[in-house]
């Protein structure tokens, strides 16, 4: 102190100067690490926790949610549409929804199928069936196939022959057995990713031609695999996000996960 | 007078530089060095990572059991979700999988593949899963089928039949090239006026070239015995009719034709199924190609000097 009380004035100006400067460098550099080990821990926590509790935790979730977004972005979008609602011209899924192929829309079910894919040439993609060609290998005549499309709008409480709705009912339950995958009621088996028939989430649309198309010609949709490709970290942070808007829409019968109970089954 | 300090002093006057104490702590340190190097070169254990991963639940070797794969594998073993499992059984779980991870590093570090015809046929069907994947996937549209049917349409026509003799002049040195091609003229007239293709090739001295069967054929085993040039003549040959002699590898030849049947044109609708498949077979075999030539692109493949 005493030397600087007799140390020239401008010489004081400059330490004060760098003692300011070294302040400031200090809080910076504090706040980065603290930043940084925030963000590490959370990162940690993020892989670490079981996937399905995520988005009830009030800190990781918006960390997950930031870094699904983006990543989604940058990885998803180009199929599945920067908002999510897919393509009906391509067969790509809508995640916008409540309404799964595979499983039941969990957190972990998600982070599965980004994981290994569908169909994605990885053994543990979903790859248990896929949509017979059920009119190529002449299983139906396209008469018959015509009429399970009748039956399929009288599902979805649409306009249909009631005549030909009766016939494809009675090809539904027997000869086409469509009822293997996609159940006695219709409602789907998303252990095998047949979707439900009851409802208009369809992955081609709902026309007669994509329809027809579908049971004639049969379908193989694929999703890529992302073990790997992208770090496990990134791969939850997406199932968080896609999860979470998700959540507004209600519900496909068959994507409840066992012992959940709703309107629809119980009905 | 003796200027130089004293041997003890090295040590002791640490303010004052000397190159003697200099030199002294830099072979040291080398000495030192190089011994951690040797230890580590000669005892060196494999590259280890202090600490699982957080997204992992165990290392083998550094290889990595992702916890969402042990959890998955909980629930399918148990048939309950992960939160109701008991410590019991999340461990048995564990160790069936760090067992087979140690069974399938076994099975690398013995290099099974080389020896094990099953283990050769997985690997080479799952990079095949892999490769076919985005064809598997395709659906290919009406005109793609479409223009695929009109590059192949040979492939969806019947196929047609025909009973077609071959017949030769025997070559001698009697016989000049001229002479061989009016007898072949004389048999071919004859055959075109009626008679039956025995009396017409005995009448002029001809013979069965013995390349096809008597009787009725398919045109495509026709197409595999008789030449090229031969099987374009035959093929414009309707029943009852005869070529003109043909020049073949220095022989010359007519054809009768004694009966045939057309090959039938199937259209595109008729076919569309036969189609979609061969088109899906053909996509498949032309990314498989592919996949090998690139493989093979950065294989260091050498061969022994008779395959070479």
């Amino acid at each position: 102190m005493d030397k600087m009380r007799h140390a020239p004035k401008s010489l004081r100006a400059r330490l004060r100067l760098w003692h300011a400067a070294v302040a400031i460098a200090a809080l910076v550099l504090g706040y980065s690490a603290y930043a940084w080990a925030d963000g590490y821990l959370l990162n940690r926590r993020l892989v670490m926790e079981p996937a399905d509790r995520i988005p009830m935790d009030t800190a990781l979730a918006p960390y997950a949610m930031s870094m699904g977004r983006s990543a989604f972005q940058a990885n998803c979008a180009s199929c599945h549409g920067a908002d999510m609602r897919g393509s009906t011209r391509t067969g790509v899924p809508n995640l916008s929804d409540n309404i799964w192929l595979y499983d039941f829309g969990r957190v972990s079910d998600i982070e599965r199928t980004v994981l290994y894919g569908i169909r994605a040439g990885v053994g543990k993609s979903h790859n248990v069936t896929d949509m017979p060609a059920i009119g190529r290998q002449n299983a139906l005549s396209p008469a018959e196939i015509k009429d399970v499309i009748a039956y399929m709008h009288t599902l979805r409480k649409q306009e249909a022959d009631p005549a030909a709705a009766e016939r494809g009912s009675a090809i539904f339950q027997d000869k086409g057995v469509c009822y293997d995958c996609h159940s006695r009621d219709a409602s789907g088996i998303s252990d095998y990713g047949a979707p439900s028939l009851l409802d208009d989430d369809t992955l081609f649309g709902n026309s007669d031609e994509a329809l027809y198309k579908s049971i004639y010609d049969g379908r193989h949709g694929k999703c890529p695999a992302w073990a790997g490709k992208l770090s496990f970290a990134t791969i939850r942070a997406i199932a968080v996000y896609v999860h979470s808007l998700s959540q507004e829409a209600p519900a496909s019968p068959s994507n409840q996960p066992p012992g959940a109970e709703t309107e629809q089954t119980a009905g | 007078m003796d200027q130089r300090t004293p041997k003890a002093d090295f040590w002791t006057r640490m303010a004052e530089v000397h190159p003697r104490r200099s030199l002294t702590l830099f072979a040291c340190g080398t000495a030192l060095g190089l011994g951690i190097a040797a230890y580590g070169l000669f005892t060196a254990a494999g590259t280890r990572i202090a600490g699982v991963p957080p997204e992992d639940i165990a290392l083998i070797n550094g290889r990595h059991i992702l916890r969402s794969d042990f959890v998955a594998q909980t629930q399918v073993e148990t048939a309950m979700p992960y939160d109701q499992t008991t410590k019991e059984q999340r461990l048995k779980v564990l160790q069936e999988m760090i067992d087979e991870e140690i069974m399938v590093q076994r099975g690398l570090e013995v290099d099974l593949a080389a020896s094990d015809p099953d283990v050769r046929a997985a690997e080479v069907a799952g990079v095949q899963l892999e490769v076919d994947a985005d064809v598997l996937a395709q659906q290919p549209s009406d005109q793609q089928l479409e223009a695929y049917f009109n590059a192949h349409r040979d492939k969806y026509s019947g196929e047609g039949i025909m009973t077609l003799r071959d017949l030769i002049v025997q070559p001698d040195e009697t016989t000049t090239p001229e002479q061989a091609r009016a007898k072949a003229k004389t048999a071919a007239d004859a055959f075109r006026k009626g008679t039956s293709g025995d009396d017409a090739a005995a009448t002029n001295g001809l013979k069965d070239s013995g390349k096809l069967d008597r009787g009725d054929m398919f045109d495509f085993a026709v197409r595999i015995k008789l030449s090229p040039q031969l099987y374009a003549v035959a093929s414009k040959l309707a029943a009852g009719q005869a070529s003109d002699p043909v020049e073949d590898g220095g022989i010359t030849h007519v054809l009768f034709m004694e009966k045939r049947q057309q090959a039938a044109e199937r259209t595109f609708a008729d076919a569309r199924d036969a189609v979609f498949q061969d088109y899906k077979k053909d996509e498949q075999a032309r990314v498989e190609s592919a996949n090998l030539q690139y493989l093979k692109s950065k294989a260091d493949i050498q061969l022994a000097p008779e395959f070479r």
